[in-house]
């Protein structure tokens, strides 16, 4: 038995090390952004948070319309007012984080150290309200997207820099991410990269699929079809709903390694959030 | 993954036709095997919502003695569970080939 548990030890110890030793997410990054700025070598490289926006020219004069009157405003007023309210114990979510929580969503997700584990925005705000003795949000959406929508408001226009520290877990973790956004799942076989990489630019009937690169600058995003403003995991978990696999929970590793990923590879981009799409 | 797609639209084509025969037995049976299989996919993370859509109907057509529809139903989400899990077991090698380099 002690035999069994050394080697299920030394099993977990092996494991980040060697995602350490195969993983080199800065050049994983200079290829990602080469790949889409030789695709689409017509926009600009900081238009590609505009997502569909910057692939189709009536769709974008759509938006600039709507955004005369941008939707995710109600959002962002609201977040601000939940931002701001006491909680029971007299403290604010300010209290949790860093610069007071304004102008810092462009380093989310980030690494805790402590636990080895990544720490989406979504999940800071919950740990926050633990802290507290205030009971989680809902991940996806209501007053989650509503406070993030505030938050990331204030950064908008911030240079995106998610860090990855030189530690085998934090190795494992983007690792993680990265892998699920390759793999195939569902019964239609589809991976993230299927329709992001792969397919970005092309029409999905009227709907045209965004690039990978920028996709998480403009989160939280109010979608029409959804009628509201939505969290980066609402929109995994609609992916995984729509390639007809069961989806992750909201605060499950695979997602927040997956943005942990995905926001990492968009290190470099201005913040454009909220954002607002079809 | 031709075959994969092969073997799905063959199995949709199945009816109940060939389960007239069924009984509360067989369909028992075929509902115990797709519901281990079934279990074994959402461990390895690998469930399909449309499995569980067919098992849930299964199960609703069993309540109400259906038992060709049942069974059939059941054999259908046994055999897309066991797809689900061949279809991760391949990615866990196969999706590096996707990898932007």
């Amino acid at each position: 038995m002690r035999r069994l548990l050394y080697a299920a030890l030394g099993l977990a110890l092996a494991v980040p090390a060697w995602a350490a030793t195969r993983t080199n997410p800065a050049a994983d990054l200079k290829a990602f952004q080469s790949y889409f700025h030789k695709k689409f070598p017509q926009v600009a490289p900081n238009d590609f948070v505009n997502g569909p926006y910057a692939m189709d020219a009536s769709m974008r004069a759509q938006w600039n319309d709507i955004m005369q009157f941008p939707p995710f405003q109600f959002s962002i007023d609201n977040g601000k007012a939940l931002f701001n309210a006491a909680f029971p114990d007299g403290h604010h979510y300010a209290d949790c984080f860093a610069n007071k929580g304004i102008g810092i969503t462009q380093n989310y997700p980030q690494f805790d150290a402590k636990t080895g584990k990544i720490v989406t925005l979504e999940l800071a705000i919950n740990h926050c309200r633990a802290e507290h003795g205030q009971p989680p949000l809902d991940m996806s959406a209501g007053p989650m997207a509503d406070i993030e929508a505030y938050m990331t408001s204030t950064s908008d226009g911030k240079i995106i820099n998610v860090k990855i520290p030189n530690d085998p877990r934090a190795l494992a973790d983007y690792a993680a991410g990265e892998q699920y956004f390759y793999s195939r799942r569902g019964q239609l076989n589809f991976s993230c990269a299927s329709c992001h990489v792969q397919g970005a630019g092309d029409h999905l009937r009227s709907d045209v699929l965004a690039p990978a690169l920028g996709m998480t600058a403009s989160f939280p995003i109010y979608r029409s079809t959804w009628g509201s403003t939505g969290t980066l995991v609402r929109r995994f978990i609609e992916c995984n709903s729509q390639v007809r696999a069961v989806p992750s929970k909201p605060d499950s590793d695979a997602y927040s390694n997956l943005a942990y990923f995905l926001a990492y590879m968009n290190n470099g981009l201005p913040v454009a959030g909220p954002g607002e799409r079809p | 993954m031709r075959r994969l797609m092969v073997m799905t639209a063959m199995l949709s084509m199945l009816g109940t036709a060939a389960y007239a025969d069924a009984t509360k037995t067989s369909a028992d049976a075929a509902l115990k095997a797709a519901d281990a299989r079934a279990a074994l996919a959402d461990k390895a993370g690998a469930q399909w919502t449309s499995t569980v859509a067919l098992l849930k109907d299964a199960h609703k057509a069993e309540a109400a003695g259906d038992f060709a529809t049942a069974q059939s139903k059941a054999m259908k989400a046994d055999a897309m569970a066991k797809l689900s899990i061949t279809e991760a077991h391949e990615q866990a090698s196969l999706w590096q080939a996707s990898v932007i380099h």
